[in-house]
């Protein structure tokens, strides 16, 4: 044999079986071994083998040939059919031995036959061998009742049966023969030639006999006088095309006769259908449907021939009826009870294995959607009862059952919804199925939670929650009846009670929560749950230290938009002051990881809600964080927090808490070319809520032309929080939380004592901010209470000064108010922007600065900018600015040559001047690089002014909008740099009357209405009640004023240069002869020299009343130089200055500042030669804590 | 689409390892062309589907192993987790995913899924089997892997278009039939082929049986397990008898399987045993014939000119033999109890009765038996179901009377439930159990054992365990009314009554009282399994729950209970009880019994012996603490 096979060597036992388990792991190994014995060979091998003695594998060889026939036989399938065709006829004929020649071995042969004829699709490319294979099993099925080859008789029929589904109808001319011996077979083996009739009637009801007549002459099927042998193929299936054999089948017209025949053939079929085991009644009756379908017949026959398999307990037999029920349910009309009950028993019946009870269940529902399919309602409600789990029911079981049950409670609830209560009260209501059912779960309230009753509970929870609102494709459902139905109210108090109770199973609860958000169409109900928790939930939960356990469920409804944080807030506040209040030393790290969760649902709500809902609570609970908290990252954040929180808007913050999120998102993301220029622009790209560049921010840059004292870009500002307290409405509560207060500033000041380091923020926290309190120390004594009842002339005076001075004041409230102008820069970087839309635009374009030099014969602008400005802070309405054309900035020098440099400007001044100026010959003759330069300043910057309208003169920050279009008129928008508004922009004169004359009278007027100030100004209610009008008259205000001081530890010369530089407007007087030589010397300007010399008439109008009473103020601020100057003196010490030095200081500046719109900042300052005090009045105390920080800045700042 | 075909078999051993393979290329040649056919006739826009060949071997194992880490488990854990990936089983939240599950096969770039495999795990084998469905299924079934938002596989609105899990289920009978072939593989893999067992009371005559089964047909010998019951005068079990053994030496062909050890059926080579199986049961990858002993029978026999057809009847296909011999009948009533005892004012003892009626009718021919089952008035069975050779027959008022033609050997005849109203249940009383101590505990049960119940009933055989799986017992001390105790490491084990040996009537009520003491609970254990298990409990009292190292009103032995299988009706760890085993012969619990003499023939032959005979045994009888916690049912 071997050299047959072309290799040398025979195969043993082992050589095989390696060969065949080869076969079966990979196609590499197939081909080693094909490399080594081509196909056919094997083939042959093999099949020599199999007839030889003491081979104990032949079982596994007929199998390897069957499975391995493609890859054997190859493209030319006649030579190897031969060969197995010969070997399997020398097989067959073989007598039987029992040693070599057994049965199993002929049988094995017809199979493996029948299988590579199959496969290798002998009908197109060996005909013959097909044909002579069927003539060959036809004789051996033609011996019915034969005895010692029954076994093979029956092989043969499903050999038959094999090709025939291969080639359907291709023994459609034997069915008369095979109807015949049907008949006669009594062995066992008349399964298999009933399942071969069956077959092949299948395949001519469905295939050959579609179309329909009613003519009386017809061909009978079953008379068939041909014999059995020979056969040969039918034409149709020889011109077939391979893979469509059911194509070519001619269409044959079913009369009544054939019709006829039909039913005889079928009514023969069930006869004894107890005969078939019950896998062959299974394969008999899908045929058999199928040829009822094809018919037309009704299925009513069916289901009274087979409906009795029900009560068998096998579930295969089962589910044959279920499978007539689910293409005839017509016929099953009513009679579905039967079927359901049996399902029911068959999943409680403990002795069926656990996939067949699981399997029941399923038919079950499986039936109910069948039937609610038709028509439109549930039959599975009744049959509740019989789905409740029993004690022993293994797990998944009741999973099933409960799921069920599930099923039956949303169609009882319907019902009840649809009947109007007009409904049965037979059925047992969804709630009763919702506790009974779950009891058998109930051990999930204690058993751990990472249980798998818990995790069953909720599973079924879900199902409960989702079951009733299946999802659609592509259509929204309505989720309010349910919602409303008594089945999720249970539900819903099911999950308040436990959340209440159990505090362990919250991430559950959690995660079945963000397992209904995720899906689009159960997020309502999620939302409706939160809202319960909010509203049930919370309030029962106490402050106390198992609140934590609820921090996720809290966060959870931070999260929900829709539902007000307040009373979470509020919770978490109490919590924090408990928390403060009690934590012991050795708990600090538990509170601070609690402090941090509280934050963290703190930022939850800013991120979630807009600011105006949740600002009490959230500023009421981070102001006491960023004040008490001991731990100073808490406090850091949390003062974080509120600075955002007040001067930021909603989407700006939103989007800055969001950054860092999104970035780490986007670092894990995948890159696009979009995220990576994004992280790359020099400057923080803009908010991106709007349909905008992100990049604008990175080239348009609007500065402002003088930067701010005070650098921060925050400033706090505490308008709101701090004045709903000072209006003495302090409930129970913040009651408590002052006690509290008051303690942990103790509890601060014993620390600070102890040298034990305290965060710098927390000190000046409580000095600067606090007005009220801390200013007690430092402030005058206050005037006597008879000042508000006896109106004396000096009040009176006072009072006069003032009527005049508010006058003056245009009421911004009735009309255009105050205005400040802020002076900024329009820049615009081309390059940046060139280089920014290369990233992300343009892709490929070189981003380099050289390329900037190419592109100068265009050199870069942007046309028609319109800057909006949007400011949270209380200011009006602030007006666009309009700028027509603006340059680019020339790129960084030194990345140009100079050369190049002078053509690029050269270019872009010619430029310029033809857009922007008028005149071209003036640019065409500034041809030196010193000329373009010089004019490139104002080319390049565009100087705009934002106008403010103050409605409180508070530091804010201005948010910048641009929208301009670029060189190819493309439009281009987006956010660019805000500009921080600082306390010192708001710095005005007040405004003088129109009968002042000026300019001599207007000095004498301020400092008059200085004093007037000062005096109205030294404490809350100084003036009593009394009120001023503004100018239109329509409304009147009140002079409530505080006081502060500051001290400014810097050397004389620093003061007054600073004072000088940024305060020079506002002086009104000079005091003190060393100070006024000094400020002479120093260059203040003429006019306040000037208005200190007319500091007399002051005193004159003042001289009307007491002078002491005048003067007290200045008296008890350890300073009797005021006012008493004579000229002479100053004259004198103007040329003496050196004599100072004493202790009393130096002099002071007055300095009158009026903020917008209507109030005032008095400044007093004391220099001395190493420290300065600054006394501070003002009628808008929240000032107090920028003036602060701005006189601080003042002396350091260079 | 046909009955159950099967396109391939897998089985594999416990190290996940390929023991066996077999592909059927004309079933898979039918799926290949429903593909094609799809494919040409999809329309664009509709959901497509690639062919995708039978994984080998390698590819299988990878994908197999693949599942496994992505369900977390062989079975997988069925419903869904976070973890759960869109497209894979636990995605559709149903627990039948973990016995018909998803294979996700890439070959040669062509990703696609392998459903519906039924995966059966029998002892350490797995055995999958892939059977064939329309491609419209498994795109169905796609569908359902990746539609469903929020899982739920099935819903009300179930359409043509959109179909349920339940209703793809419905409308596949191979499934069922894969889960009945994957069942009987199992058996044979393992070597169980049996038949049923039955009881047989020696009183009756032990002697024409064991004939009977000697010379039952025409077989020369009979298994190893019977040859011993002649010696010993005790009620036994007749095990299979299987007509396999017979030319079991003379099979020389590699396809026979050699049978060994009489009961045990199919042994020596597994594979053997499961390759011959396969081959005669579905030489094309349709079962037709799912009765490995026939199958057998038939194969190592093969037929003679003596075995001629019936004259006049055809012969079922599951009866390939006639019986030729001795005639003789036997039936057997086994009725299993199970309880759930709680000796609680507010929740209701649950007590269930099932019971089959077995049996073994050896008679020449075709003959109809007509069997009336005699049930006592208040012992009506329900949920009766019978073997697929009885018709069924009409429900009668206090009377059940089964025609039936009678297949080879023992085989069930009935299945039924029936409430267990004529007598009480046969062991009653209380077990209460408290911990004095964290590591001592006192325990009393008391029982009353047949309590009112009459001869012939007898108790034969009883005795009660008391487990405690996770706690080592150092002793128990205490001395039972009745019976002896025996101590295991974890369990107490009272043996009230020994077979055999009976018990007056004057120990009726027993009680056994003492203490048991265990092991300190080992603390490593301890802060393990709750160093993983406390991120739950998110609470500033955490370091106190830790101390306690229980949660919330845990009891002994609460602690650490490892999470129940899906298998398990509860965690049972987390209980305390104790477990009855009991059995008692002489007649059933439920009344329903068999009258030998009413027994009816047809072809009408003269009376064969005939025998009744009756036990009961227990299920799961458990007595929960009822000073603890207990699961229950709403009924």
């Amino acid at each position: 044999m071997a050299d047959k096979g072309g290799v040398g060597k025979v195969l043993t036992v082992q050589d095989w079986e390696q060969l065949i388990s080869d076969f079966r792991i990979s196609t590499d190994l197939q081909k080693k071994w094909l490399n080594l014995w081509p196909g056919l060979s094997l083939l042959e091998y093999a099949l020599q083998t199999i007839t030889r003695k003491e081979f104990p594998i032949k079982a596994q060889l007929l199998v390897f040939i069957e499975e391995n026939s493609e890859v054997l036989l190859g493209s030319d399938i006649a030579p190897g059919m031969t060969t197995i065709l010969d070997h399997l006829r020398s097989v067959l004929q073989a007598p039987v031995d029992g040693v070599i020649m057994t049965n199993s071995l002929k049988e094995h042969m017809m199979v493996m036959a029948t299988t590579v004829a199959v496969v290798s699709d002998v009908l197109h490319t060996a005909l013959d061998k097909l044909e002579s294979l069927v003539e060959l099993f036809l004789v051996y099925i033609n011996r019915p009742n034969h005895t010692p080859d029954r076994q093979l008789r029956g092989l043969a029929c499903d050999c038959l049966r094999e090709l025939e589904i291969a080639y359907p109808c291709l023994l459609y001319s034997c069915v008369g023969q095979l109807h015949t011996l049907c008949l006669n077979e009594r062995t066992h083996v008349n399964q298999n030639y009933i399942l071969l009739l069956t077959t092949i009637m299948e395949n001519l009801s469905c295939k050959m006999y579609t179309a329909r007549s009613k003519s009386n002459s017809y061909l009978p099927i079953l008379q068939s006088a041909a014999p059995l042998v020979p056969f040969s193929v039918p034409f149709f299936l020889v011109s077939s095309i391979p893979g469509k054999e059911v194509e070519s089948i001619p269409s044959r017209e079913l009369t009544p006769g054939n019709l006829k025949e039909f039913r005889k053939v079928v009514a023969f079929l069930w006869e004894r259908p107890q005969l078939l085991t019950t896998v062959g009644m299974l394969d008999f009756v899908s045929s058999l449907i199928k040829i009822y379908k094809a018919l037309e017949l009704s299925g009513s026959l069916l289901k009274h021939h087979f409906s009795n398999l029900l009560h068998s307990y096998s579930p295969v037999l089962c589910h044959i009826v279920l499978s007539i029920y689910s293409h005839f349910i017509d016929s099953f009309d009513g009679d579905e009870g039967a079927i359901l009950r049996r399902l029911v028993a068959l999943s409680r019946e403990s002795s069926q294995s656990l996939p067949f009870r699981l399997l029941a269940v399923h038919w079950l529902r499986g039936i109910d959607a069948l039937h609610s399919r038709q028509r439109k309602g549930s039959i599975l409600a009744p049959y509740a009862k019989g789905l409740y789990p029993l004690v022993f029911d293994s797990l998944s079981l009741k999973s099933a059952k409960l799921g069920a049950l599930a099923q039956c409670a949303v169609a009882v609830e319907k019902e009840k919804a649809s009947v109007n209560g007009n409904a049965k009260v037979e059925s047992i209501s969804s709630n009763k199925m919702l506790k009974e059912g779950m009891l058998c779960v109930s051990s999930y309230t204690w058993l751990p939670p990472w249980s798998t009753e818990t995790r069953l509970a909720f599973h079924i929870f879900h199902k409960f929650l989702t079951v009733a609102v299946p999802h659609l494709r592509g259509k929204q459902r309505d989720l309010d009846s349910f919602i409303q139905s008594t089945l999720f109210h249970s539900l819903q108090d099911i999950f308040v009670d436990m959340a209440k109770k159990k505090r362990k199973l919250v991430p559950s609860l959690l995660a079945l929560l963000d397992r209904l958000v995720a899906c689009d169409t159960h997020r309502k109900l999620a939302e409706t749950l939160l809202r319960a928790f909010n509203e049930e939930l919370l309030p029962t939960l106490g402050s106390d230290r198992q609140l934590p356990s609820y921090f996720p469920l809290l966060e959870k409804i931070a999260e929900s938009s829709d539902i007000p944080p307040g009373a979470l807030v509020e919770k978490l506040t109490v919590y924090m002051f408990k928390t403060v209040e009690e934590g012991g030393a050795d708990e600090d790290c538990l509170i601070w990881g609690r402090a941090i969760q509280v934050l963290g649902i703190c930022r939850t709500v800013l991120l979630n809600h807009r600011s105006s809902r949740c600002f009490h609570g959230l500023a009421q609970l981070l102001g006491f964080l960023c004040l008490y908290f001991p731990d100073i990252e808490v406090r850091d954040t949390a003062r974080l927090y509120l600075r955002m929180l007040i001067s930021i808007p909603g989407n700006r913050l939103r989007y800055i808490l969001n950054y860092g999120d999104e970035r780490v998102e986007e670092a894990n993301a995948p890159k696009s070319a979009k995220v990576s220029s994004l992280l790359k622009s020099p400057s923080p790209p803009s908010y991106q809520g709007h349909k905008q560049s992100p990049f604008v921010s990175a080239y348009v840059h609007l500065k402002r032309v003088t930067p701010l004292l005070v650098q921060h870009s925050w400033s706090l500002v505490l308008y709101d929080v701090f004045q709903s307290k000072t209006t003495g409405a302090l409930d129970e509560k913040v009651g408590e939380v002052l006690k509290t207060k008051r303690r942990v500033a103790e509890k601060a000041e014993f620390l600070a004592t102890e040298k034990v380091p305290v965060s710098d923020a927390l000190v000046p926290a409580v000095v600067t901010i606090v007005p009220v309190d801390a200013e007690e120390e430092f402030s005058s004594p206050a005037p006597s209470k008879s000042a508000l009842r006896v109106m004396d002339s000096r009040t009176s005076e006072v009072i006069l000064i003032l009527r005049k001075h508010f006058s003056q004041i245009p009421d911004f409230l009735n009309g255009p108010g105050l205005k400040i102008s802020v002076p900024c820069l329009l820049i615009f970087q081309g390059e940046i922007r060139q280089r920014v839309m290369g990233d992300s635009e343009l892709g490929e374009v070189d981003s380099s600065p050289s390329s900037f030099s190419q592109l100068s014969y265009s050199w870069p602008a942007i046309y028609a900018v319109i800057l909006t400005f949007t400011t949270t802070g209380m200011y009006g309405p602030i007006p666009k600015v309009r700028v027509p054309f603006l340059l680019s900035e020339p790129p960084q020098k030194t990345s140009l040559s100079r050369n190049s440099s002078r053509r690029v400007y050269q270019d872009a001044a010619r430029k310029g001047k033809e857009k922007v100026a008028p005149e071209p010959e003036a640019a065409e003759k500034d041809t030196t690089l010193a000329v373009a330069e010089t004019s490139m300043e104002d080319l390049f910057h565009k100087l705009v002014s934002i106008e403010l309208e103050p409605r409180q003169p508070v530091p804010t920050l201005v948010d910048a909008h641009v929208v301009f279009s670029d060189e190819e008129g493309r439009g281009v928008q987006g956010r660019i740099d805000s500009i921080p508004i600082g306390i010192e922009d708001l710095f005005l004169k007040p405004p003088i009357p129109a009968d002042v004359s000026l300019p001599e009278g207007a000095g004498d007027y301020l400092l008059k209405l200085y004093h007037a100030l000062w005096e109205a100004s030294s404490g809350p209610g100084r003036l009593g009640t009394e009120t001023f009008s503004l100018q239109d008259g329509h409304n009147e205000v009140v002079v409530e004023g505080s006081e502060s001081v500051k001290l400014i530890e810097a050397q004389v010369d620093r003061v007054v240069m600073a004072v000088e530089r940024h305060l020079a407007r506002f002086v009104v007087a000079v005091n003190g002869p060393a100070l006024i030589s000094m400020t002479k010397d120093g260059g203040i300007s003429d006019d306040v020299l000037l208005q200190e010399g007319v500091e007399s008439p002051l005193k004159s109008a003042a001289g009307g009343g007491s002078e002491s009473e005048v003067s007290s103020p200045q008296r008890t601020a350890n300073n009797q130089l005021a006012l008493q100057l004579d000229p002479r003196e100053r004259m004198d010490q103007r040329f003496s200055p050196q004599e100072e030095g004493s202790n009393t200081g130096l002099g002071s500046f007055l300095v009158l500042i009026f903020l917008p719109p209507r109030y005032h900042l008095l400044l007093r300052m004391e220099v001395a030669d190493y420290s300065t005090l600054v006394r501070i009045r003002t009628d808008y105390w929240p000032c107090l804590a920028h003036v602060d920080e701005y006189l601080e800045a003042l002396t350091t700042a260079n | 689409m046909r009955g159950c075909s099967v396109r391939a078999i897998w089985i594999l051993n416990r190290a996940s390892k390929l023991v066996f393979s077999r592909r059927f290329p004309t079933v898979e040649r039918q799926w290949q062309q429903a593909c094609k056919k799809l494919e040409e006739q999809a329309a664009p826009s509709s959901p497509s589907l690639k062919y995708l060949p039978i994984p080998m071997d390698a590819q299988l194992i990878q994908a197999f192993h693949d599942r496994k880490q992505r369900e977390g488990s062989v079975a997988g854990c069925g419903i869904r987790t976070p973890h759960s990936e869109e497209g894979s089983d636990s995605w559709l939240d149903d627990l039948i995913t973990r016995h018909v599950i998803s294979l996700q096969l890439e070959s040669n770039g062509v990703a696609g899924m392998l459903w519906p495999v039924v995966l059966h795990t029998s002892g350490t084998y797995q055995i999958l089997i892939l059977p064939l469905v329309e491609p419209r299924h498994l795109l169905a079934y796609e569908d359902l892997c990746h539609r469903i938002d929020c899982g739920g596989a099935v819903t009300l609105e179930d359409t043509e278009n959109a179909r349920s899990l339940s209703t793809i289920l419905l409308g596949l009978p191979c499934i069922t039939g894969a889960l009945a072939l994957a069942k009987v593989l199992g058996e044979v893999v393992m070597g169980e082929v049996a038949e049923p067992e039955m009881y047989i009371n020696t009183a009756s005559t032990m002697g024409g049986l064991l004939d009977t089964l000697a010379g039952g047909m025409g077989l020369s010998s009979i298994g190893a397990g019977i040859s011993g019951i002649g010696a010993r005068a005790k009620p036994v079990t007749v095990p299979v008898a299987a007509a396999a053994t017979a030319v079991a030496a003379a099979a020389a062909t590699a396809t026979s399987a050699i049978v060994q050890g009489g009961g045990k059926g199919l042994g020596k080579s597994d594979k053997d045993a499961v390759r011959s199986f396969i081959s005669s049961a579905m030489p094309f990858g349709t079962p037709l014939d799912l009765n490995p002993i026939n199958l057998l029978t038939v194969r190592s026999n093969g037929f003679t000119s003596q075995d001629g057809p019936h004259p006049e009847q055809k012969q079922p296909a599951w009866k390939p033999y006639l019986y030729r011999g001795k005639p003789k009948m036997l039936f057997t009533v086994h009725e299993v109890v199970t309880a759930a005892l709680y000796d609680q004012d507010n929740v209701a003892d649950i007590i269930t009765l099932g019971g089959q009626i077995l049996c073994r009718v050896d008679l020449e021919g075709l003959p109809d038996i007509t069997l009336p089952i005699h049930c006592p008035n208040s012992g009506q069975p329900h949920a009766v179901t019978f073997h697929p050779c009885a018709q069924v027959p009409e429900h009668g008022a206090d009377k059940l009377t089964v025609t039936f033609s009678p297949p080879l050997g023992n085989f069930v005849l009935a299945r039924y439930t029936a409430l267990p109203s004529v007598v009480k249940p046969p062991l009653q009383g209380f077990y209460q159990l408290s911990m004095v101590s964290k590591n001592e505990g006192a325990f009393l049960i008391r029982m009353k054992l047949m309590e009112s119940w009459k001869p012939p009933l007898t108790l034969d055989n009883c005795s009660l365990t008391i487990p405690f799986p996770r706690r080592r017992i150092l002793a128990v001390d205490g001395v039972p009314s009745y019976g002896q105790v025996v101590t295991t490491e974890h369990s107490i084990e009272w043996k009230i009554i020994v077979s055999g040996r009976g018990h007056s009537s004057k120990h009726n009520e027993i009680t056994f009282s003492g203490t048991v003491k265990f092991a300190p609970e080992s603390v490593s254990g301890q802060a393990s399994q709750y160093g993983s298990a406390d991120p739950y409990e998110e609470s500033d009292l955490d370091a106190e729950a830790l101390a306690n190292n229980s949660f919330e009103g845990a009891e002994v032995g609460d602690s650490g209970a490892e999470p129940a299988a899906w298998e398990d009706p509860f965690c049972w760890e987390a209980y305390n009880y104790a477990k009855a085993s009991l059995k008692i012969v002489g007649g059933t619990m439920s009344g329903i019994s068999i009258d030998p003499k009413t027994v009816s023939i047809y072809p009408q032959i003269s009376k064969p012996p005939c025998d009744f005979s009756a036990q009961v045994t227990s299920g799961e009888y458990i007595f929960w603490n009822s000073l603890g916690r207990y699961p229950q049912a709403a009924s």
